[in-house]
């Protein structure tokens, strides 16, 4: 930024008042205390915990999730005219080994052509089905066994032009993994979009984006050398990134601006989590098909 | 009752972000055993509110929005509570010879100056982070942020005398 800026910023760095000894030293203690509370083993409570392990199950059966067993509704958020977005479906069991935190979202629309709203509900329902199924399976081979299965979901863009939901899916089993999936509907002509679906033909708009982001990653590195990307001169064993793929996880926030999003261990190591990328609208603007 | 899971999770991303809620704490209240306490209350009132904090959420934020309820709250407990905005006035203009750095030119100013510096220039947030930290509309922060450089730089300019 500016000269002055750095000059603050750097100055900060250098004078700031660390944590002293003592105070670090509290705070790691209570930061202890949290991670190893005393553990309640009477039989009630463990008969309590196999209660609920048999509900989950009895409801995972059914073949459809009946509205009227399954609705949890908590807000009904009001997107504007085309969906509105609900959790249909909660699974919360937070004791014992097998830790399940779930809200399956459904989409919603109000016009009477709903192809649309009904093809993600569907890959929704799928996708969070499967997760709960390979869950159920481990909780039961292997009791003894910390499993946890975290779903969530947000809208994160809900402009005139666009919607979009995330889904996020959380999987432990030893090692954990996050996972993200976006959809997309675009208001003006009531369809899902795909990356893909922006540009024209003859614009590589690949290319085009992972040279920002290429670079973006290389800034951050130099900024900031904990931040490490699988680049050429990172990787060693893993396959460095070159390009994004055709349809790669994406969404625009709520300034209008593309962000590119890549899953845990992507294009870089696990501790870096799920990187995301904002390309400014010069990288990309000339290759946009145009608004219909 | 919160899972290992969940805990043993968040417990390792508070422990990273330490120095960041000191330099907060201190920041607004300028006193170390009130900045500890401070601490103290977040960390229980987080762990309490573990449920409110979504598993992909950035705990940084999040947790230092609640260190900021908790450094006013204590700040209220002040008997003096000008305190908070005093500008020093009695600190002594120290050695000509030694240039102020740039953290006492900071503690010289009110406090909400002082939570948005330590924020934008020592935490690097964005102003739609700070926004959301200190519950302020973007707008604010940006005013807010604008006026404390021009503080600032006042400040330290005056210090540049060759």
């Amino acid at each position: 930024m500016t000269s002055t800026d750095s000059r603050f910023r750097d100055g900060l760095k250098k004078d700031m008042p660390q944590m002293p000894a003592k105070v670090a030293e509290r705070f790691e203690d209570t930061v202890s205390s949290f991670r190893c509370p005393k553990r309640r083993k009477s039989p009630v409570f463990r008969v309590v915990r196999m209660a609920a392990a048999v509900l989950v199950l009895v409801v995972l059966v059914l073949p459809n999730v009946s509205p009227t067993i399954a609705y949890a509704m908590q807000e009904i958020p009001v997107l504007g005219d085309i969906v509105r977005v609900f959790t249909v479906y909660k699974v919360d069991d937070t004791s014992g080994n097998h830790y399940r935190d779930v809200k399956i979202p459904q989409l919603e629309g109000s016009g009477t052509d709903n192809q649309v709203v009904d093809d993600i509900n569907a890959d929704v329902e799928m996708l969070t089905k499967e997760a709960l199924k390979e869950y159920e399976a481990l909780a039961s081979d292997l009791p003894e066994a910390h499993t946890g299965l975290v779903i969530d979901y947000d809208v994160v863009t809900n402009t005139e032009r666009w919607f979009t939901l995330r889904l996020m899916v959380y999987r432990d089993a030893g090692s954990s993994s996050v996972q993200y999936y976006f959809y997309h509907i675009d208001k003006n002509s009531g369809s899902i979009v795909h990356l893909s679906d922006l540009f024209r033909q003859d614009f590589d708009y690949c290319e085009a984006i992972s040279g920002e982001i290429l670079a973006q990653m290389a800034l951050r590195h130099r900024e900031n050398p904990n931040m490490v990307y699988w680049t050429e001169e990172e990787s060693k064993i893993n396959v460095a990134f070159r390009q994004i793929a055709e349809d790669q996880n994406f969404y625009f926030n709520a300034d209008g601006d593309l962000v590119i999003v890549f899953g845990k261990y992507e294009v870089a190591p696990g501790y870096m989590g799920c990187p995301e990328f904002t390309i400014p609208l010069q990288v990309y603007e000339e290759g946009l098909k145009s608004a219909s | 009752m919160l899972d290992e899971l969940k805990t043993a999770w968040f417990c390792s991303q508070v422990s990273t972000l330490k120095n960041s809620m000191y330099a907060l704490a201190i920041g607004i209240l300028k006193n170390e055993t009130d900045a500890e306490d401070a601490i103290q209350n977040t960390l229980l009132s987080a762990y309490e509110h573990l449920e409110d904090l979504r598993f992909f959420e950035k705990v940084k934020p999040w947790i230092l929005k609640i260190l900021t309820r908790e450094c006013y709250r204590i700040a209220s407990y002040r008997k003096d509570y000008t305190e908070l905005d005093d500008c020093d006035a009695a600190a002594p203009q120290a050695d000509w010879d030694m240039k102020m750095s740039v953290w006492d030119a900071v503690s010289r100013l009110e406090t909400k100056y002082r939570e948005i510096i330590v924020l934008f220039y020592y935490e690097d947030l964005s102003t739609r982070e700070i926004s959301r930290i200190l519950d302020l509309s973007e707008e604010n922060v940006r005013k807010r942020l604008s006026r404390a450089r021009s503080l600032l730089r006042t400040l330290l300019d005056k210090e540049d005398f060759t």
